[in-house]
């Protein structure tokens, strides 16, 4: 997560040099730098973006992204994060393997993903065998099948001097006790085979992400097809919304078919959850289309309740197109977008390459999880995560029930922006810079979290 | 062997079965196949064989109902649950002895032939 994950370039950026038949010497003239700073840089002894690595690029003829793709530092993290989750002590970063090898890193998370989803449905089913009244009763069934058949059983095989009508009801009695068996058996095996959600690890909802973040949840086709259908007719927002995603259903449905196919997703629940993430991306492109969103954003400095009004959507909607302006030449400020229901669970995730979300519970310091507890406002929180600033704000949000006796779905929305980006968003003026004290020092997950001192810890060595 | 046995057992064929056994043994044997019929049993008897899940009335109340009784029947649960846990709490609300399901005639007979005999 942040930048401690990054994938080593040096190792690509001399391998693309010798390929194009250029000395060290060369490639550091036409790059304005000295011949052993770009050492320093191939043996990945400094870390280099922006500018200097365009130029590398340029002057290498290959695209700027060639050196740092983001599925490999998507890859790094995600590795990470699982071998800390795996192991107690402190694990190495990833970013090395994934350097080396990123073949063998995605091997080893796709064996980590089959791995916890075992690990899950073993769990739900022997949890469903212990609690489930059905599996009680039946395993109850089964053993007085069982119990009923070898007590007969002993009774006939010492059943000298025993009278025929009698000897013949208890053949009888292990006969029915047997077909009942078989078909208690039957039903169980049946249940059983039904019993296991296939994502109960949530492998599906990472494998969507991943698949997101690689395409910097920008989708220029669907933006194109959501360009040219007709304006939503007026209403709520759920109803414009709902409207939006019949008429995409069929304007953009070939377009998202094509892009889940080439996503290449490991199992038939991630094409599924894919094609909805997607459907309702081109629903929101429809109703807040790219261009006069961005300006009306950028005018209103990303005030949403503002862009709630203006586009006639709920604060989840807008939070979420915000997250996706990352169109190359008209980029908005790049957010990253989290939401968690109330027991803490991750449900959605859109990362940025400034801040990585984690895969499962977030530092419990983030004010995502205050949100729950101040319905109907935005909260705003300045953090510094393991030394670089992010401003984030949140808002609990209900969704109605379908069935009028249900209870509402829960859910906290939280974007998160590098605070260098602080001044274009109104949220951020309640931190003036100047006034640091004013900063949460959090982390990004507890298990990997480095910070000492920690009152909330819950996992790794307590500093109380 | 003598005695008097209440048997409280939904299972038709278990409680046929049980029946047989400690019948050809001389006991005198009585069958409810009703938790909450088998409540209104308990007294009378010198032991009380028990299955736990039944309807009307489970064998843990079954059980605390003889325990309440002067002179208190012994009481042999026939359980699938085998966890010393299970054991001690059964202990606790007055059970002399358990024996698992699926049991072994023998094993049983000798169990219910110890209680008998017991003070």
């Amino acid at each position: 997560m942040g930048s401690m994950a990054r994938v080593p370039i040096g190792d690509r950026i001399r391998s693309r040099r010798r390929s194009a038949g250029l000395t060290q010497r060369a490639l550091a003239e036409a790059i304005g730098v000295s011949p052993a700073y770009l050492s320093l840089i191939e043996s990945d002894k400094r870390q280099i973006g922006g500018r200097l690595l365009h130029q590398i690029a340029e002057r290498l003829g290959v695209p700027p992204d060639t050196f740092t793709q983001l599925s490999d530092d998507r890859l790094a993290a995600e590795l990470t994060e699982v071998s800390r989750a795996a192991i107690d002590d402190a694990a190495p970063t990833a970013a090395e393997l994934v350097a080396f090898s990123p073949a063998w890193a995605r091997l080893m998370l796709s064996l980590y993903e089959r791995a916890v989803t075992a690990e899950a449905q073993t769990d739900q089913l022997s949890e469903k065998f212990q609690r489930d009244p059905q599996s009680i009763t039946f395993a109850h069934d089964i053993l007085s099948r069982i119990t009923s058949i070898r007590a007969t059983a002993e009774i006939l095989s010492d059943a000298d001097g025993m009278a025929g009508a009698q000897r013949d009801r208890f053949i009888c009695a292990i006969v029915a006790e047997s077909a009942r068996l078989t078909t208690v058996t039957r039903q169980m095996v049946d249940v059983l085979g039904t019993g296991a959600d296939p994502d109960a690890a949530g492998a599906d909802v990472r494998a969507v992400d991943a698949f997101l973040s690689d395409r910097a949840y920008h989708f220029p086709a669907l933006e194109m097809a959501a360009a040219e259908a007709p304006s939503p007719p007026g209403g709520t927002g759920r109803e414009r919304f709902r409207f939006a995603l019949g008429v995409m259903a069929g304007a953009a449905g070939d377009l998202i078919d094509a892009e889940v196919t080439n996503a290449a997703l490991p199992t038939k629940g991630a094409v599924a959850r894919a094609r909805g993430a997607l459907l309702r991306y081109a629903a929101g492109a429809m109703v807040m289309p790219y261009g006069p969103f961005l300006a009306a954003a950028k005018a209103m400095r990303y005030d949403i309740d503002g862009l709630c009004d203006t586009f006639g959507v709920s604060f989840e909607q807008a939070a979420h197109r915000l997250a996706s302006l990352r169109r190359p030449g008209a980029e908005g400020i790049p957010f990253a977008f989290l939401r968690v229901d109330p027991a803490g669970i991750v449900s959605k995730r859109l990362s940025t390459r400034a801040l990585r979300l984690p895969l499962h519970g977030a530092c419990p310091l983030w004010i995502v999880y205050g949100a729950f507890s101040a319905a109907g406002r935005t909260l705003t929180q300045m953090v510094d995560l393991e030394g670089e600033r992010f401003l984030f704000l949140a808002r609990a949000v209900e969704k109605r029930p379908h069935r009028g006796a249900q209870p509402a779905t829960r859910f906290a929305v939280m974007l998160g922006a590098p605070a260098d980006r602080a001044d274009e968003i109104v949220y951020a003026d309640a931190f003036p810079p100047a006034h640091t004290h004013l900063t949460t020092a959090a982390g990004y997950e507890c298990r990997a979290c480095t910070r000492e001192k920690c009152a909330q810890r819950a996992h790794g060595e307590s500093a109380l | 062997m003598s005695g008097r046995v209440l048997i409280v057992e939904d299972e038709p064929f278990i409680a046929e079965a049980l029946e047989f056994i400690l019948s050809r043994e001389g006991i005198t044997v009585t069958v409810a196949r009703d938790g909450g019929a088998a409540l209104t049993m308990v007294g009378g008897y010198d032991l009380i064989v028990l299955d736990i899940m039944l309807p009307g009335a489970s064998g843990f109340e079954i059980a605390e109902a003889a325990a309440a009784l002067s002179p208190r029947p012994k009481v042999c649960v026939l359980s699938a649950k085998g966890q010393p846990a299970d054991q001690e709490t059964m202990r606790t609300i007055g059970v002399d002895a358990f024996v698992t399901k699926p049991f072994s005639n023998k094993a049983l007979m000798e169990t219910i032939k110890t209680l008998l005999a017991a003070p």
